[in-house]
């Protein structure tokens, strides 16, 4: 198993470097080499299908003795799970994503053109290094127990927190959108080589949007995952795993702007290229942050250090200054063509655009990486002296106490609260330019039409405005938001409707405009209109009121998972919803698990997160450990120890008691009742016998258990008659409107830039053919999937 | 200057105005000496070892002792469940602020480090 899975390893990583080293010899006038370098694309190609394949073949055959079935996987796990449990450790994960990196380059082998083996050397170079990292964590390494291989009979399992539908869909959509985000790299860097410096976008736009796309959809399904089921109370937390992947897809919109402008105009040729390149190397650096153990000490969520520090910092820096080297040694040669100098046109909305985007990619990547710039040596102690001598503590106090002294180790992170406050100011200029860009021409625009477009819009949006101030808006910022919100849907929606003559193909960059304008009024709406988490403690069979919801709560049972689940209801205006929030034991991490229950109506989510399930109590039992004081009606009892008399001689019996010190009514007596176990009793009722004391107030105590390990008793107090409270359960709710609209938003969004990546694809296929329409229908499908026209002479 | 030009750098200068005042708010020092961990009431991360196993105190919170490499111990109280794996932790990093009126360490979060692999995806609670 373990030769060969390593051989299928290597002979991947072998046809990908022939193929790499084939293709960077056909510049050179080698052009026998390209034959070569096709057939090595397909034969990596075929080779990593074939790693994936059996790799899925040893964990569905349940082949323990392989260290990474073992440690992912166990006989309990529905198939479906044992598939997605390839992809639950590192070098899974590496082997996913360069799966979609060699299925891409198979069409890019057909879809380059001349650009070919520029491209596809880049390209298949960084499959190769996936490849690496892959070995480096070889998967099919056999299972060791002291130095000795072995066969388990069981694995250890998947992790609960993976264990559901999100784990099968989110890491390989997310790896979609990471591999196809080589794409517009590799183009780059080979139009770099090549010194075409215009005509690699045509064919890396489609790919550039296809891969926003599918980043976008995989952060949407992460966010969903921490919402729906991993109990993190929100769908964003601003973790550093969180925002590593979120600072690329910035980029890369960026990115897509400029390439707009680039075909539309001949424009901004330096800052695309510098975007391509910087989206692929922040993607890189995302894996690295997250993989590394880098932030180990500062991220919730982060992955272990697992030995790839070292290979992957080298591989970070070969990508960044290489391409920053191959950058600047071009610098010169790229013309630069001016834009339109007309503030009031589409060239200049789309500069400003991109700046604003990228200030704000730029402040969450500085962020992010704070725990790393601080721990430049000297660096963060300045950092720490200067930024915390700027400000007071919550107490009033300086930082540091006395004048600022910096902590010796010198690094920091950051608070989420850190993001709260910048990113929404600044995305608020990003709606402002969502608004007006589109009505613009590239270069010029006629300023009457301009305003007659903006009227009805405008009118929407200050109607919207003042609806969300009547709705309780707790910041003007909120306002803000849905006002200019509303406003930006209105002209984007003017401008689909405006579009749809010239073929719904072209729509694809509005709607996905419409659908961050909705997803951003979703997250304001969830956010800043949401109510605040309320604690309620509900006893069994009775009610608690909460945000207009009447809570009851109906027991406590074991789903046929054993995990822990609180019945309750809540009911509103006659309507009533069924919550089943869960709380359980994860055996494989020893810890409390939590997941909770959301009753979706249209236009809010009503969010229950479980805390605790109280047990029913009896009041007329003392559980005790020593030393410790309980009150029993009139009782005070402290349990002093364990009371066993000397039985050498009577072997007969044996007498296990509690020695308990009694205050009652300012009187303390010492007592011990006792259980006595009879050797010579057959009837096992008899065998054991109580043995009870009478306290001073009349009532009478018996030794109900004991645990002589915890070196814990509990005491039964008879006679007092004390209620018996019922089980409670303890649960954190909140109202969180317009949630509904986060995740339509994303999706709206998602199918924008994937409609966007069909037209470009479809646009640059039409020019070279000649023709000036986009084709409609069937023509359309046969544009998309058949095989590439030779530019005309 | 152009008036693209001016709009620019306007969104650059505020990006960075509001980096640097919100920078200022929400920065967390990182230690892992317990005396530098006492001097201040601000939030701060504590990296450390486990001093002793913890237990739930009467009024249910968590509470344990950490120890830092010249073997100094302080009291950490948690308000959160125990957390995961909490008795394999090599090393352990508290969020959260020292209260000098309880002398204890108020922690709102905790990050356990185990040599287990299970460690990969912590849960947040």
């Amino acid at each position: 198993m373990y030769l060969f899975g390593t051989a299928l390893i290597l002979a991947a990583i072998m046809a990908a470097l022939i193929a790499v080293g084939s293709y960077a010899l056909v510049p050179f006038g080698r052009v026998g080499a390209l034959r070569v370098g096709r057939i090595s694309t397909r034969m990596t190609g075929i080779a990593v299908v074939a790693v994936v394949v059996f790799l899925n073949y040893i964990f569905v055959a349940q082949r323990y003795d392989i260290d990474y079935v073992y440690n992912y996987s166990s006989s309990e796990l529905e198939p479906h799970f044992r598939v997605a449990a390839v992809w639950a450790g590192q070098p899974g994960s590496f082997v996913i994503w360069a799966l979609w990196g060699v299925l891409a380059a198979q069409v890019l082998v057909r879809r380059t053109r001349n650009n070919e083996p520029y491209v596809l050397s880049i390209f298949m170079s960084i499959q190769a290094a996936l490849l690496i990292f892959m070995l480096i964590r070889n998967p099919f390494v056999p299972h060791l127990e002291n130095g000795i291989p072995t066969f388990p009979t069981d694995g250890k399992g998947l992790n609960a927190t993976l264990h559901n539908m999100w784990m099968l869909i989110h890491p390989p959509i997310l790896f979609v959108g990471f591999a196809l985000m080589a794409v517009p790299f590799a183009f780059a860097l080979g139009g770099l080589w090549r010194r075409d410096y215009d005509g690699w976008v045509r064919d890396a736009l489609p790919w550039t949007l296809a891969a926003w796309a599918f980043l976008g959809l995989a952060l949407l399904l992460g966010g969903y995952w921490a919402y729906e089921t991993l109990n993190w109370g929100g769908y964003w937390g601003w973790d550093p795993v969180e925002n590593s992947a979120l600072v690329p897809w910035f980029t890369a919109l960026a990115l897509i702007h400029a390439m707009l402008v680039q075909r539309a105009s001949g424009g901004l040729r330096r800052t695309t290229i510098a975007l391509a390149l910087m989206t692929y190397v922040l993607v890189f650096y995302a894996t690295f942050l997250t993989r590394s153990g880098v932030l180990s000490s500062f991220s919730v969520h982060s992955f272990v250090e697992e030995g790839l520090k070292t290979v992957m910092i080298s591989y970070l820096s070969i990508l960044a200054f290489g391409s920053l080297l191959f950058f600047a040694w071009r610098w010169r040669d790229m013309p630069a063509k001016p834009l339109s100098t007309k503030l009031l046109s589409r060239d200049s909305f789309v500069v400003l655009m991109i700046v604003s985007i990228l200030v704000i990619g730029g402040v969450i990547a500085l962020g992010t990486s704070m725990p790393i710039i601080s721990a430049i040596p000297g660096l963060g102690a300045w950092l720490q002296s200067t930024l915390g001598g700027a400000f007071q503590l919550d107490d009033g106090t300086t930082y540091g106490g006395t004048g600022a002294t910096p902590f010796q180790d010198g690094r920091f992170g950051l608070v989420g609260n850190f993001y709260s406050t910048t990113v929404p100011p600044l995305g608020l200029i990003t709606i402002a330019l969502m608004i007006v860009g589109p009505l613009l021409g590239w270069h010029d625009t006629n300023v009457r039409k301009l305003l007659k477009a903006l009227r009805w819009p405008a009118v929407a949006g200050v109607l919207a405005a003042c609806a969300g101030q009547l709705l309780g808006a707790r910041t003007p910022l909120a306002v803000a938001y849905i006002g200019l919100g509303v406003f930006a849907f209105g002209t984007n929606l003017l401008m689909i409707i405006r579009t749809l003559k010239g073929g719904w193909l072209r729509i694809g960059g509005y709607l996905a405009h419409l659908g961050l304008v909705v997803f951003i009024i979703g997250a304001i709406a969830s956010t800043l209109y949401a109510t605040p988490e309320q604690r309620i403690l509900v006893p069994q069979g009775q009610s608690v009121n909460a945000y207009g919801y009447s809570f009851t709560f109906n027991g406590w049972r074991q789903d046929a998972a054993g995990r822990g689940v609180l019945e309750l209801t809540a009911a509103r205006d006659g309507r009533v919803a069924q919550l089943a929030p869960q709380l359980y034991l994860n055996e494989k991490m020893g810890g409390t698990m939590a997941t909770p229950a959301i009753s979706s109506e249209l236009f809010q989510d009503l969010y229950v997160a479980p805390q605790e399930y109280q047990p029913p109590f009896d009041r007329n039992i003392a559980d005790l450990t020593v030393g410790q004081a309980t009150e029993v009606g009139p009782y005070k009892i402290v349990f002093n120890g364990f009371d066993v008399p000397d039985m050498t001689q009577a072997m007969e019996e044996a007498k296990i008691g509690a020695s308990l010190s009694v205050t009652y009514e300012g009187q303390t007596t010492e007592i011990k009742p006792a259980i006595l176990w009879l050797a010579d009793e057959t009837d096992p009722e008899a065998a054991l016998r109580d043995m009870p004391v009478t306290l001073p107030g009349g009532h009478i105590a018996s030794l109900a258990g004991f645990n002589p390990e915890q070196r814990r008793v509990v005491v039964r107090v008879a006679g007092l008659n004390l209620p018996i409270d019922p089980a409670k359960a303890v649960v954190v709710v909140s109202v969180k409107p317009g949630v509904i609209l986060v995740w339509v938003g994303v999706v709206v969004t998602v199918i924008g830039g994937l409609l966007a990546a069909v037209r470009r694809r479809v646009e640059g296929e039409t020019r070279l053919s000649g023709a000036r329409q986009l084709p409609r229908g069937l023509a359309l499908f046969g544009q998309l999937f058949g095989r590439p026209r030779e530019p005309r002479p | 200057m152009k008036p693209l030009h001016i709009i620019g750098a306007a969104i650059v200068a505020l990006s960075l105005g509001l980096g640097y005042f919100s920078l200022t708010q929400s920065f967390r020092p990182y230690t892992t000496k317990i005396d530098e961990a006492m001097t201040t009431g601000r939030s701060i991360q504590l990296a450390g070892f486990l001093g002793s196993n913890g237990a739930y105190d009467p009024d249910g919170k968590f509470r344990f002792a950490m120890k830092d490499d010249t073997g100094r111990l302080i009291d950490v109280v948690y308000n959160k469940p125990k957390p995961a794996n909490f008795e394999q932790a090599i090393s352990i990093v508290a969020i959260g602020h020292y209260d000098a009126q309880t002398r204890a360490f108020v922690a709102d979060d905790l990050l356990v480090k185990c040599p287990s692999k299970y460690q990969e995806m912590a849960t947040r609670s």
